[in-house]
């Protein structure tokens, strides 16, 4: 093997190492280097997107993953990892298509079965997704992220029973499965246990403080605790989610509908309704202020408390 | 600490730093500056914040705020238009003051979200930001002028043409 394709071959198993770790950046930036050896790579790029996804870097991710296609547009891997970033853009149709393409060119690629999966999930489409998410089993029979992703699938349609029944199965195959543990964490959850619940959470976050399943269990907990702190969790969910210029409006709006609200209020003569108004404006901008720094502090105290795998 | 060489392949949304870097500040300091010295006070210290950061998005903001500022003035003309012929009895030039703080505050809001992603990298990358508060009291002291000046400038001209 001549000396650049050996030192490129090192650095994707060092970026292999590191993204299994769950060490992103560090792959991220082994990648570049990498790249800046042999930026022609197709399979470099696309593994860069795929880093690049779980790092939230989602312009960067498609970017680099429509370079990597463009390069390489035989590689089921390419297309794989256009879909992850399609997913991660919430162009769920796309994504769909792309896994669809990897899938026609390997139809043993059992991870293209199990993303198509979760997006038809996400779609609404839970028949299909039970479909791929049998077929991905079928070709990797004791691939924990797959049973996980059946029995999040079974928890979704309200199933506990099987939903446990497969999150079992997945930690009794690896008893340190982070998706399982937040799944069973989730399931513990709903039977209102708790204390086992984020028990479960904390254990997750053990093999990676960073896990955003776990710290989104966590946060449901802390949320499920306390009604003034579930009320922010739910209302801070529903305004974040999706892109920011959805959030942006809708913080514009809420902030139209209050002044003019006033307004109308005082012109019309109903002064006292405006004070009203003005007051509770002034309890929702202190609640949003204080509320997240509180929360945050709770949910800093709990991880404070846990203890990381050497491994991590 | 990551550390970049003149070598290195870059991914798009990394900071390209230029002769502005020392300027760069917290993306959420021009926000503030919005409240303390006025819509066209924050939207220029975005601009600024921008190339200093060397925003990936840098385009797209600058966009977005002539958008703003074009957007501005419409809405402005639009309503002093509809007041003046009385279209809706009761309309005054408080609700002007509402509608015009409220659409200004979503290129401010938008610019905001995109550069905290510049900004993370920026600080990943090793970057040191600037502490905005002088920036920002100066703002208050300012931003009030310097939006009347430019308001009174753009109205003298619009009814110089119009005339």
């Amino acid at each position: 093997m001549d000396p650049i394709n050996n030192a490129v071959a090192r650095l994707i198993e060092k970026a292999h190492r590191q993204s299994n770790y769950g060490d992103v950046n560090s792959a991220i930036d082994t990648l570049r280097e990498a790249l800046s050896i042999e930026p022609d790579n197709g399979y470099l790029h696309s593994y860069l997107a795929v880093n690049l996804v779980s790092a939230r870097r989602l312009a960067a991710a498609h970017h680099e993953a429509c370079t990597g296609l463009s390069m390489e547009p035989e590689d089921p891997f390419a297309h794989y990892a256009l879909g992850l970033s399609l997913t991660a853009k919430m162009q769920l149709k796309k994504a769909a298509d792309s896994y669809r393409n990897c899938l026609a060119l390997d139809p043993e690629f059992a991870a293209a079965y199990l993303a198509l999966a979760q997006v038809q999930s996400l779609l609404g489409q839970r028949p299909a997704a039970l479909e791929n998410l049998l077929k991905a089993l079928e070709l990797e029979p004791e691939d924990t992220d797959t049973i996980a992703a059946l029995g999040q699938w079974h928890l979704s349609g309200g199933d506990l029973k099987e939903a446990k029944h497969h999150a079992e199965n997945a930690l009794a195959i690896e008893p340190q499965h982070q998706e399982s543990l937040v799944l069973m964490g989730h399931i513990l959850l709903r039977e209102n246990r708790v204390e086992e619940a984020r028990e479960h959470a904390i254990w997750a976050l053990q093999m990676d403080a960073s896990d955003e399943q776990a710290l989104y269990l966590l946060s449901s907990i802390k949320a499920r605790k306390s009604v003034l702190f579930g009320l922010w969790f739910r209302l801070n969910s529903w305004i974040a989610a999706g892109e920011g210029t959805r959030t942006t409006l809708l913080l514009v709006v809420g902030y139209l509908i209050f002044q003019l609200t006033s307004q109308v209020l005082e012109d019309t003569g109903n002064g006292q309704w405006a004070s009203l108004v003005n007051y509770a404006w002034l309890a929702l901008v202190l609640y949003s202020w204080v509320g997240p720094a509180w929360f945050h502090k709770k949910v800093e105290e709990e991880i404070k408390t846990v203890t990381l795998k050497p491994s991590y | 600490m990551a550390s970049h060489s003149a070598t290195m392949y870059q991914i798009i949304d990394e900071p390209r730093p230029g002769a502005l870097t020392r300027l760069a500040v917290n993306p959420f300091w021009p926000l503030l500056g919005f409240m303390f010295g006025g819509a066209f006070f924050s939207w220029v210290w975005s601009l600024i914040n921008s190339l200093a950061l060397g925003s990936p998005t840098r385009l797209r903001e600058l966009f977005a705020i002539l958008c703003g500022f074009v957007g501005y003035f419409l809405l402005l003309f639009a309503m002093s238009f509809l007041i003046n012929l009385q279209v809706f009895e009761g309309l005054t030039h408080q609700y002007t003051r509402i509608l015009l703080v409220g659409f200004s505050l979503i290129p401010s809001y938008y610019v905001y979200l995109r550069q905290s992603a510049a900004y993370e990298l920026f600080e990943y990358f090793g970057g040191k930001a600037l502490n905005g508060i002088p920036i920002l009291l100066a703002g208050y002291f300012v931003g009030s002028k310097f939006q009347l000046a430019v308001l009174t400038a753009v109205i003298n001209g619009v009814s110089l043409w119009t005339r």
